[in-house]
């Protein structure tokens, strides 16, 4: 085990059993994994392949059958350690009848924070999640995407080392996602730990650093994202719009002579989510009036590295760049 | 969207088919007695609904409830009872035990724990008020219930055994005096006026009807409301058409007892000034209960029971008679035992029947008893003085004179007269005169016991 | 302690936002209002304050141990029904804290409650006693037998041990005590028989009791004499005449008292602090003057107690509420204990049934001494008792042993009767049902509780 993993499972399991503890489901068998400091993990799956469950054994809700878990290194169901972790759930699990506010207000207080400190981050929290004008409205009023904005800002009152988000993207609006997506990669260039459970894998591959993907209780494949999608086998070439007629002609004609068959050829596309967000960010610029939501100045102060700028988890252009020149390099 | 239509009328219909088969469920389960649950009709709402939304849970609530009043009343704390005897039996309304137990509990077994006569009366008036006034409500036809009623006027309010009967006897008159004046109500007025205030009263809170109350009065009277055997003929009465087997047994025998009652003591002598109340005896009564006997022994004619108990009543009634001076009725009574129970009397006439008895009671008396019984007479006589009542001084007078005489003849010897002798009977009547005038509060009832010195003395008859 | 008074406040928060606060305040506002328009008394000033007194706060502690039964079970268990516990738990508070910060608020909640329901009450009360309802000598009645706390002073126990043994002896001696009864059991006999003399009042003669008080009366208070008697008359409620001679001990003085009174009944009469001369011991003497030959039985045991003044009304009123929040903490500790393992229904019986065998403490304890209750035939006079029945007699041992602690004064025929509740009752209470009691239960549900797994799929 790497001792510095913030979690690590090791042959885990968990079995259900009913009321005369005979075994009724094997929700997780055999599952190993560890979880890396300053890394997004994300838990992928279709419905009942033990994603929550592994959570929620990481959060010592459920206890394991078998095997052995750590959570800084430590067993999960230590109470200290709670101090160090945020957790995000599916479903709205606050209570109804509290306001925005209270609901921070009390999060804050089971971490003792201080009245200062609840209220500067409450303030900063409900600024970053565009609830400042329903503060005062109750939690039971809300809409799923109020209610998961809540959600994610209670989990980091506390500013926590690790957060867990079960299911961080369903429910959301375009917008809400590529906010919720931000917000993940700018905690996780903070240096915190990001473990997500999702079954939207278009919102995971942006994000995610690492990922393991469950079926049927057990790991079916797991590691970095960037070399479980690679297709070793092809190689795409991207060239600038710009380019003269006949100098793509001369690249079509070599590859053409080489390969003996027809190269395909077009041109690339953006995704819809990031077509749709610069839509929108137009039509907001030229003043139109959004209702629900506010605008969002991003993330919370005190969540926030000041010196980096918040932008999206794709590779940078100097990433991009190095990954272009190994390529290259394995070629020639 | 038809086939919910139909589903609707399909339910409807399915309903109502029902609801037809109520009625014919509900006469199948009196018929065969299946239950006695009936609904309550004209019960106050609260009642009516916790009779049906408790149901099955009535019986163990109530006897939560009597749980907790029977410890209560162990530990004398008696506060709660009321209230507690009004749930337990508004619990289980139809059960007519239920409300005569808990009606003579407190009659009888809470109000004879207190000191105060006062506080016993409240008690007795918890109780026959459970009854009456609710107990019958929810069961009008129960005839036990008609009787455990009358039984507390009979026996609790009516007999002597109680410590404190005369309060309650006392205390219910002046009750009965705001309905009526005098020993009865006017019934033609009652049954001609019935808004009247009073008659309307005697209605609603004592639930007296005065057309049921005449029809009593003539059959078993002449009666005096405003003492307790009158009220438990009515009640005795009322209960009768319900009556079966032993219930109407044990009704007739309280009537026939509480008509005895009214003989022997059914007549209200009072006089507030005077602060005489007395119950006496009620010679026009005697007619009634005689005929009463007649009737039952002609019913029972092999029960030797009856006919010893009619002789010893006419034997008892006689000299009642003669001491209220009703002579005429005393000798017709006389003549009448004598043909029917020839074996009751060995005299010959009503003259020497009358002396035979005194005598009989007088001759193996100590000069100490005789004086009392002398001395009794007559102070009985100056009391019917004082309050006007002719007939009884002069019975009790002429009863005296002859006790003082029938003694006096024993006492031959002038030694023995001077030794064992009583004084004269003049000085024994103008003592008893002197006493009662000390106690009189008025002018008149003095001037009364002043005239009546031994010129006014009654002539023997 | 902060996440364990936040929790505390979230469960007060939850209550007056769920409106379950507004529906028990109008429960307990219609049955202070309501109850005393319907219910009956005996007809007395003193029954009628009574039977107020015990229907409104009866009601009151109906309602309110109903209520934080259900919430108590409810606390924990629909937190885990509907998963915000989840939440909860994955903060760095212990399980312990939460259940602790849970019962604190059903024991503020209820603090407030019954605060506010007892200050209705004693509004209520004093209405009725309002110069304009009831006279002056009225109101001192109600003041002097109801309306206050007092004291109940037993006369100083007899000694008859000496004189049983030596009774014993004389009747060894002559051959009259019987050979197949042990001889604790005859001594036993003859003790009880002498202080059973030692209460009869033969008539014409007179007995002595003295007490002890628990200080010289004073002030103008009347001291209460408390008797109940029965009589060698069959009949019940006879009436009887005695004479009371109330003074202190060793002095001649004696205050007088003739009274007529029903046999078996209660009575009750006040004798003025002069009659103590100072004095806190005290020798009460009857005479049995009456007429015909009657001899007076007084009981051993309550047949005659004295009652000195110890304090108001009102603060008799103030410590019953306190010994009811007490008892409304150990109710809320159970069911918080069995709502945080289990789920509603099933907490609800089980608290339920728990709060019954307390309830019938008496009972239990009475089942725990008898032989063959139930399965063998002892109780119908054959010898020995079966396995069974020995098997259930030490469970029964077991539950009495832990449930007679719980026993305590009722408070309401404490202040219907005027007698006092005092402070080292409320405090024993406290010390046991919140302390040892609900401690138990925090300490045991918290033991479990950490045990248990809070997210399991049918949760």
């Amino acid at each position: 085990m790497n001792d510095s993993a913030i979690i690590q499972a090791e042959h885990l399991t968990k079995v259900f059993r009913d009321f005369w503890r005979r075994p009724k489901v094997r929700a997780v068998r055999d599952v190993s994994f560890e979880v890396r400091p300053g890394e997004v993990f994300g838990l992928l799956g279709p419905n009942g392949s033990g994603k929550s469950t592994t959570l929620k054994m990481v959060l010592g809700l459920l206890h394991p059958t078998g095997g052995a878990l750590r959570v800084f290194g430590q067993s999960p169901r230590e109470v200290k350690i709670k101090a160090r972790i945020g957790y995000v759930p599916e479903e709205s699990y606050l209570y109804p009848y509290l306001t925005c506010e209270e609901t921070l207000d009390f999060y804050g207080t089971l971490f003792d924070l201080n009245a200062g400190e609840r209220r500067t981050r409450k303030e900063q929290l409900l600024e970053m999640i565009g609830l400042q004008h329903a503060r005062r409205r109750r939690v039971g009023e809300f809409s799923k995407g109020m209610a998961r904005r809540i959600g994610l800002a209670q989990a980091l009152i506390n500013d926590p080392d690790l957060i867990i988000l079960d299911e961080p993207t369903s429910g959301l609006d375009p917008l809400g996602c590529r906010q919720v997506k931000d917000l993940i990669v700018a905690l996780a260039k903070r240096g915190k730990t990001v473990v997500l459970s999702s079954h939207l894998l278009a919102d995971v591959e942006d994000i995610c650093d690492r990922v393991a993907i469950l079926y049927n209780g057990q790991i079916q494949a797991q590691g970095p994202i960037h070399e479980l999608l690679e297709e070793r086998e092809r190689y795409r070439l991207t060239l600038p719009h710009d380019l003269p007629a006949e100098v793509l002609q001369r690249v079509l004609a070599a590859v053409r002579a080489e390969l003996g068959a027809e190269p395909a050829v077009d041109h690339p596309r953006r995704d819809l989510e990031q077509f749709f967000i610069e839509v929108v960010e137009r039509a907001r610029r030229e003043a139109s009036e959004a209702s629900g939501v506010g605008p969002s100045p991003g993330v919370a102060a005190y969540l926030r590295d000041q010196a980096s700028p918040v932008g999206s988890r794709e590779l940078s252009a100097e990433e991009r760049q190095r990954a272009a020149d190994e390529t290259l390099k394995k070629l020639l | 969207m038809m086939k919910t239509v139909v589903l609707v009328l399909v339910v409807l219909g399915s309903l109502w088919l029902a609801g037809r088969q109520h009625g014919p469920l509900l006469q199948m389960r009196r018929e065969y007695r299946l239950n006695w649950e009936e609904p309550l009709e004209n019960s106050p709402p609260l009642v009516g609904f916790t009779t049906v939304a408790l149901g099955g849970f009535r019986g163990i609530i109530a006897d939560v409830l009597w749980l907790r009043a029977s410890k209560l009343q162990e530990e004398k704390k008696y506060f709660e009872l009321v209230q507690l005897a009004d749930w337990i039996t508004k619990l289980e309304p139809r059960f007519a035990l239920v409300w005569a137990f808990h009606g003579w509990n407190m009659a009888y077994n809470i109000s004879v724990l207190l000191d105060n006569p006062a506080d016993r009366w409240r008690w007795v008036k918890h109780g026959f008020e459970l009854m009456r006034d609710q107990g019958l409500f929810y069961n009008p036809g129960d005839p036990q219930l008609h009787r455990e009623l009358g039984w507390i006027f009979q026996h609790k309010m009516g007999n002597i055994l109680d410590q404190a009967h005369l309060y309650y006897k006392r205390a219910w008159a002046e009750e009965m005096a705001q309905l009526f004046d005098g020993p009865r109500p006017d019934y033609v007025f009652a049954r001609a006026h019935p808004d009247d205030p009073r008659v309307k009263r005697m209605r609603e809170q004592y639930r007296l009807d005065p057309a049921l109350m005449q029809a009593v009065d003539a059959q078993y009277g002449p009666l005096d409301w405003r003492l307790p055997p009158a009220h438990a003929i009515y009640w005795a009465y009322r209960g009768r058409p319900y009556a079966r087997g032993f219930d109407l047994v044990q009704i007739d025998r309280m009537i026939f007892q509480s008509m005895q009652d009214n003989f022997w003591s059914g007549r209200l002598v009072v006089e507030p000034a005077e602060n005489i109340f007395t119950p006496s005896p009620n010679p026009d009564a005697f007619e009634t209960v005689n005929r009463a006997y007649q009737a039952a022994r002609a019913a029972h004619p092999e029960e030797t029971s009856i006919q010893s108990a009619h002789r010893n009543f006419l034997k008892d009634a006689i000299l009642v008679l003669y001491l209220h001076h009703y002579t005429r009725q005393a000798r017709d009574a006389f003549e009448r035992m004598r043909e029917q129970y020839p074996d009751a009397t060995s005299a010959r006439s009503f003259e020497v029947f009358v002396r035979g008895e005194f005598r009989a009671q007088v001759r193996d008396m100590s000069q100490r008893e005789a004086l009392a019984m002398v001395e009794g007479l007559l102070g009985q006589a100056a009391q019917w003085l004082v309050i006007g009542e002719e007939d009884r001084w002069r019975g009790a007078y002429l009863a005296a004179r002859y006790c003082w005489q029938e003694y006096m003849k024993t006492r031959t010897d002038p030694a023995l007269v001077e030794r064992t002798g009583l004084p004269p009977f003049a000085v024994l009547w103008q003592q008893a005169r002197d006493r009662a005038a000390a106690r009189a509060r008025t002018a008149a009832a003095k001037a009364r016991l002043a005239e009546a010195g031994e010129a006014a003395a009654p002539a023997e008859e | 302690m902060k996440p364990v008074l936040a929790i505390a406040w979230m469960a007060v928060r939850s209550a007056v936002r769920s409106r379950v606060v507004g529906v028990l305040l109008g429960l307990l506002f219609l049955a202070i209002i309501g109850l005393p328009l319907t219910v009956k008394s005996d007809g007395t000033l003193a029954g009628e304050v009574q039977v107020r007194l015990t229907y409104t706060l009866g009601a009151v502690l109906i309602i309110l141990s109903i209520a934080t039964w259900w919430a108590g079970c409810a606390a924990v268990s629909s937190e885990v029904q509907a998963k915000q516990i989840q939440l909860v738990l994955t903060k760095p508070v212990g399980r312990g804290a939460v259940w602790l910060g849970k019962w604190l608020g059903l024991v503020a909640l209820n603090a407030a409650l019954l605060a506010v329901s007892g200050a209705a009450i004693y509004g209520m009360i004093r209405w009725k006693l309002s110069p304009a309802r009831l006279t002056e000598a009225q109101q001192r009645e109600l003041r002097e037998q109801i309306l206050v706390a007092r004291y109940s002073v037993a006369p100083q126990p007899l000694d008859v041990t000496a004189e049983a043994r030596r009774i014993f002896a004389e009747q060894q001696k002559a051959g009259a005590v019987p050979t197949n009864q042990p001889v604790e059991q005859v001594v036993r006999a003859i003790e009880e028989s002498l202080v059973r003399s030692a209460h009869t009042v033969p008539p014409g003669y007179k007995r002595t009791w003295v007490f002890e008080l628990p200080a010289a009366p004073v002030g103008e208070q009347p001291v209460v004499l408390r008797y109940k008697f029965s009589s060698s008359e069959v009949t019940k409620g006879t009436l009887v005449r005695g004479l009371w001679l109330v003074g202190p001990v060793g002095k001649a003085d004696r205050f007088e008292l003739e009274q007529v009174n029903a046999t078996d009944g209660a009575h009750a009469v006040a004798i003025p602090v002069s009659a103590f001369g100072g004095s806190r011991q005290v020798a009460v003497e009857y005479a049995n003057i009456n007429p015909l030959p009657i001899a007076v039985l007084f009981e051993p045991q309550g047949g005659i107690e004295l009652q000195p003044y110890a304090g108001s009304f009102e603060g008799n009123l103030a410590r019953a509420l306190m010994l009811a929040w007490v008892q409304l903490a150990f109710v809320g500790a159970v069911a918080l204990a069995a709502g945080t393992l289990l789920s509603l229904p099933v907490a609800a019986l089980v608290t339920g049934y728990v709060l019954l065998l307390v309830k019938a403490g008496d009972y239990v304890a009475l089942l725990a001494t008898e032989r063959g209750t139930f399965f063998s035939g002892a109780a119908q006079g054959q010898p020995g008792e079966s396995a069974l029945d020995w098997v259930l007699r030490q469970v029964l041992w077991v539950e009495s042993a832990l449930v007679q602690p719980l026993q305590g004064p009722n408070v309401l025929e404490y202040l219907t009767a005027g007698r006092a509740l005092e402070w080292s009752a409320v405090a024993g209470a406290f010390l046991i049902k919140v302390v040892i009691y609900s401690g138990l239960c925090a300490a045991v549900t918290t033991f479990l509780f950490n045990r248990r797994e809070i997210a399991l799929p049918m949760e």
